[in-house]
């Protein structure tokens, strides 16, 4: 059989009887390499089965769906109130922004008022968890390329601490529940702005520590510098968004060009990149922490002394009037828009979320192709995923 | 400010030690300090005591047998003498990398800021490799289905049996201490060295699994290919020295240069640092430790070559991967540190073993900072590195010794 | 349609056919600029008897000009739509999830197939009608498992 002619669709691959009969079908210098959804740097339950020309991939198919839970359907047996706990479940490494997407949908649909200091209590959490998403993406991505330290680093002291942080603040470390229809469930413990005070300057300080040991490491850049590039439309025609989407040189940021929340008082800049690879989606993600730092600074100042936290909502029955409505804003994977259709029962009719991370995946099984396995993990780990949020 | 459900008790990491903190362990560090001296002193007491008391016993026990009225055969002497060296040098290698391995450990964690094993053993978990040394004896030695078995069982082996070979010439401080004595014997440690590739490939190929092909055929590749820069590196030393035996070159570095510098050949001028780094960065990549561990990349290939091996069997790649760095360290120290000798001659009341030990532990200290500071490099950056950058440097060095010496001489 | 209907920060709601959405997608996408297939999702009006399907639409210049196309189609026999996979490629998987857990089909569609659940799998289960198959996750007594008590709430 030539070459090109094996249709290699993940379906047929999973559905087959064996590797060793598809290992036929292949030619005699091809081999296919099944990567997860056991395996240290898939960033979960992915899969991806790679077709190589002894290291250089000429084919990819990624197949998902091993962490598939229904949350759509959940969401159908689910009060409004809650169905927020589960969209912390869906991309867990940024669980506040889940939270938010979601109450802004329902919030859309109920043209609720959001008091102010709620409002700039969602910034603050929803800053702090982008960082510490991109911390994460930091230290993984580190590991990805072989240098373990930095993850140490990274996840394992400046995350801990915007952890201890949320855990003063609402009691959970990952799945915090804590922006609710109508604001934010608790308010800020005494001390705490201090606190996140402080934290915002060691961060700032920390930046410069990747960099030296990361960021500008020979190495590194050799590993990441002009691998896996995704151009400007190829980008768009994905529908990729984000800090993947920023990389390729298009400077597109919800909270900048179509501002939600209190977004449009704050001072920051849009962290923007042209070459589209991997390092510079690395930058991108670094860059915004930095400009995270900045929104943090502001709205820390300018935290309203005393306040409501929760606006106007009935506390049970909580039924919004018959209609759609649909919600987006800038997570730290992309954009995360909640499309929710309700009936005016208690439970929403429909609710679709759309997941960054299962759109911006897509791109995978294009851009893999005419690398080696060792990119592989390279690119996989720059678009940054979280199979949480790409199976739901 | 209102108070929240949660009072303000959780941990708070902070940014920095405090200085209480920090004065506490400077003043432990000076504490341990003192402890340690009647170590040394009593290591400078013992000198080379130890290594002459076997020949001591030799001596005493002739004498006790020629008082007896008979006399030992010398052949027992010789077997003596053949069986000894050796079953020192299969103690340390059994030894070496308990203690390796937890220094490692120890200094992986103190780069990561963290504490490392604290646990077993009481003392910063010093017996921590022991006690994974048992739980690695007793587990499940698990062979997949569909592998080679006879390749899956020899390749370990065929791994490690080179690596306790090559330990054979080496000087252990002087050049008496060397367990045999090869007129030829850095070639025999490089040749030999070479030999662990065939294991490595028969575990690539005989675990049946696509990740440890790839990673048997990136470790043949990688090693073999650098061979070559890290043999040519040390043909300046040769030409140098003038022999080829470890011991010859160990000697051949005594004293000073112009009476500050000992005459290390670390310390020649150009030759001696080009050679010195060509022979650390391909060392690195022969042992397949980061950043040239693509061969068991863990993040690409799970495990490589060894992805299929449990138990015992994967201890003993672990093993001769500790056997090779330690090899690497000891040929390093010999080659261009003067193996055994001070770093000045009012210091030679330490005794050639406790420097030669020294500067080897040094040694892999660099290799170990290295391994836990820099990623992976990809496959044929690798070996454009080799090829383009190293051999190429490599005999341009032997070429500037060549010239050096020609004029020197 | 005209552009001047699009404004900026509203969100505008078009109704299209079948026939007309392929029309309709490439003038949103070369004439007017909007580049990005953002959602493509469906919903199962069973009322109604019909599903709708909801493409989304945004410049990604001006990612606030956002143009919501719904398709209606009726929920009888295998649901045909023309896919979109060949205009922007983020309506490849979309598409693929949409059909996985609608059993809406996508004509022209490179690789139609299910994506989050497995080949086989009974049934479209975001339908309204969707029944589950009791399975050994279930507390079945259906298939001869001893029934789970539930646990007690305070």
């Amino acid at each position: 059989m030539p070459q090109g002619t094996v249709n290699l669709t993940a379906d047929k691959l999973a559905g087959g009887p064996s590797f060793e009969t598809k290992m036929e079908r292949l030619s005699e210098h091809e081999m296919l390499l099944n990567m997860g959804p056991q395996h240290p740097s898939t960033h979960g339950v992915l899969r991806v089965v790679l077709r190589l020309d002894g290291e250089v991939v000429t084919q990819a198919v990624p197949d998902l769906g091993y962490l598939h839970r229904g949350v759509e359907k959940l969401a159908e047996n689910r009060t409004y109130p809650q169905f927020i706990i589960l969209t912390d479940r869906d991309d867990y490494l940024c669980a506040m922004l889940n939270n938010w997407s979601y109450c802004m949908a329902v919030e859309k649909l109920m043209k609720v008022e959001i008091p102010e200091r709620a409002d700039t209590l969602r910034i603050i959490a929803g800053e702090l968890n982008r960082i510490a998403s991109h911390l994460l993406f930091i230290g993984t991505f580190g590991i990805d390329i072989g240098a373990f330290t930095p993850f140490l680093y990274a996840f394992g002291r400046e995350r801990e601490m915007i952890l201890d942080l949320f855990e003063q603040l609402c009691g959970a470390r990952i799945t915090y529940n804590y922006v609710r229809i109508g604001g934010v469930s608790n308010d800020v413990p005494e001390g705490w702005i201090e606190k996140a005070k402080k934290f915002v300057q060691h961060m700032k300080g920390c930046l410069k520590e990747y960099d030296n040991l990361l960021s500008y490491n020979p190495i590194f850049m050799d590993r990441t510098k002009g691998i896996g590039v995704l151009s400007k439309e190829k980008a768009i025609s994905y529908g990729i968004t984000g800090p993947n989407l920023r990389a390729s040189g298009v400077p597109l940021d919800l909270r900048k060009q179509a501002p939600y929340g209190l977004y449009s008082k704050f001072q920051f800049d849009v962290a923007v990149r042209q070459n589209g690879d991997c390092w510079d989606r690395y930058m991108v993600r670094r860059d915004e922490i930095e400009q995270s730092c900045r929104i943090l600074e502001q709205a820390l100042e300018t935290f309203p002394a005393a306040g409501e936290i929760l606006g106007k909502v009935p506390r049970a029955n909580l039924r919004p009037p018959a209609g759609e409505a649909y919600s987006q804003l800038e997570g730290a994977r992309g954009w995360l828009g909640v499309y929710l259709v309700s009936d005016g029962g208690l439970t929403p009719y429909r609710l679709h979320v759309r997941a960054p991370s299962f759109i911006n995946l897509a791109a995978l099984q294009e851009i893999l192709v005419g690398w080696k396995v060792a990119d592989v993990v390279a690119i996989l780990g720059s678009i940054d995923i979280v199979l949480g949020e790409v199976d739901r | 400010m209102a108070k929240g459900p949660w009072a303000v008790t959780g941990p708070w990491v902070p940014s920095q030690t405090p200085a209480a903190l920090r004065r506490r362990y400077f003043m432990s560090f000076v504490v341990l300090g003192v402890l340690l001296l009647p170590i040394v002193g009593l290591v400078a007491y013992l000198g080379d005591r130890p290594w002459r008391l076997i020949e001591d016993v030799f001596a005493l026990s002739n004498k006790a047998a020629a008082l007896a009225g008979f006399q030992i055969p010398a052949w027992h002497l010789d077997v003596l003498a053949t069986v000894l060296p050796f079953v020192f040098v299969i103690v340390l290698m059994q030894v070496a990398p308990i203690f390796l391995v937890w220094w490692e450990m120890k200094i992986a964690a103190h780069i990561q800021i963290r504490m490392g094993p604290m646990w077993v053993g009481r003392f910063h978990g010093a017996l921590q490799t022991i006690a994974d040394g048992i739980k690695l004896l007793l587990k499940e030695d698990i062979v997949p289905r569909g592998a080679d078995r006879k390749l899956h069982f020899w390749a370990p082996v065929i791994v490690v049996a080179p690596a306790y070979v090559c330990f054979a010439p080496i000087p252990f401080g002087k050049t008496g201490f060397a367990p045999i004595h090869l007129d030829v014997g850095l070639l025999f440690v490089l040749g030999v060295s070479g030999l662990s590739v065939i294991g490595l490939l028969m575990a690539g190929w005989g675990s049946n699994s696509k990740y440890s092909v790839l990673g048997g055929l990136r470790a043949a590749a990688q090693m073999v290919s650098y061979e070559i820069p890290r043999v040519i590196a040390l043909v300046p030393v040769v030409m140098w020295a003038g022999t080829l035996s470890l011991g010859g070159i160990m000697d051949a570095q005594a004293g000073l240069w112009h009476g500050v510098l000992p005459r290390w050949f670390i310390f020649y001028p150009v030759v001696g640092q080009i050679a010195f780094i060509i022979y650390l960065i391909s060392s690195i990549a022969e042992t397949n430790r980061t950043p040239f561990d693509l061969a068991e990349a863990e993040s690409e290939l799970t495990s490589g070559f060894h992805t299929e091996y449990s138990g015992m069997k994967w201890a003993m790649f672990f093993m001769a991967e500790y056997a090779y760095m330690f090899l690497a360290c000891a040929l390093g120290a010999v080659l261009f540190l003067g193996g055994g000798a001070p770093i000045h001659p009012s210091l030679s009341f330490i005794p050639s073993y406790a420097w030669f030990f020294l500067k080897v532990f040094a040694l892999v200290f660099v290799f170990i900072w290295v391994r836990w500071t820099y990623p992976r490099m990809r496959v044929d950056r690798l070996m454009e590195f080799c090829w383009k950058f190293l051999l190429p440097w490599a005999l341009v060095n032997v070429a500037l010794a060549g010239f050096v010496f020609l004029m020197r001489s | 349609m005209d552009p001047k209907f699009v404004r900026a920060g509203d969100d505008l709601w078009l109704k299209t056919g079948i026939s007309d959405l392929h029309n309709l997608s490439e003038k949103l996408k070369n004439e007017l600029k909007f580049d990005l297939l953002n959602m493509l999702t469906a919903v199962d009006f069973i009322k109604e008897n019909k599903f709708e399907v909801v493409y989304q639409f945004v410049r990604s210049s001006a990612p606030a000009d956002a143009v919501f196309v719904k398709l209606e189609i009726p929920r009888e026999g295998e649901p045909n739509v023309p896919s979109l996979a060949g205009l922007f490629s983020s309506a490849d998987w979309q598409e693929r999830e949409t059909f996985d857990l609608f059993g809406i089909r996508f004509d022209g569609h490179p690789n139609p197939t299910r994506i989050l659940l497995w080949e086989g799998y009974p049934g479209w289960p975001l339908r309204k009608d969707y029944v589950h198959t009791p399975d050994r996750y279930d507390n079945g007594a259906e298939i001869g498992l001893p029934k789970a008590t539930p646990a007690a709430h305070p």
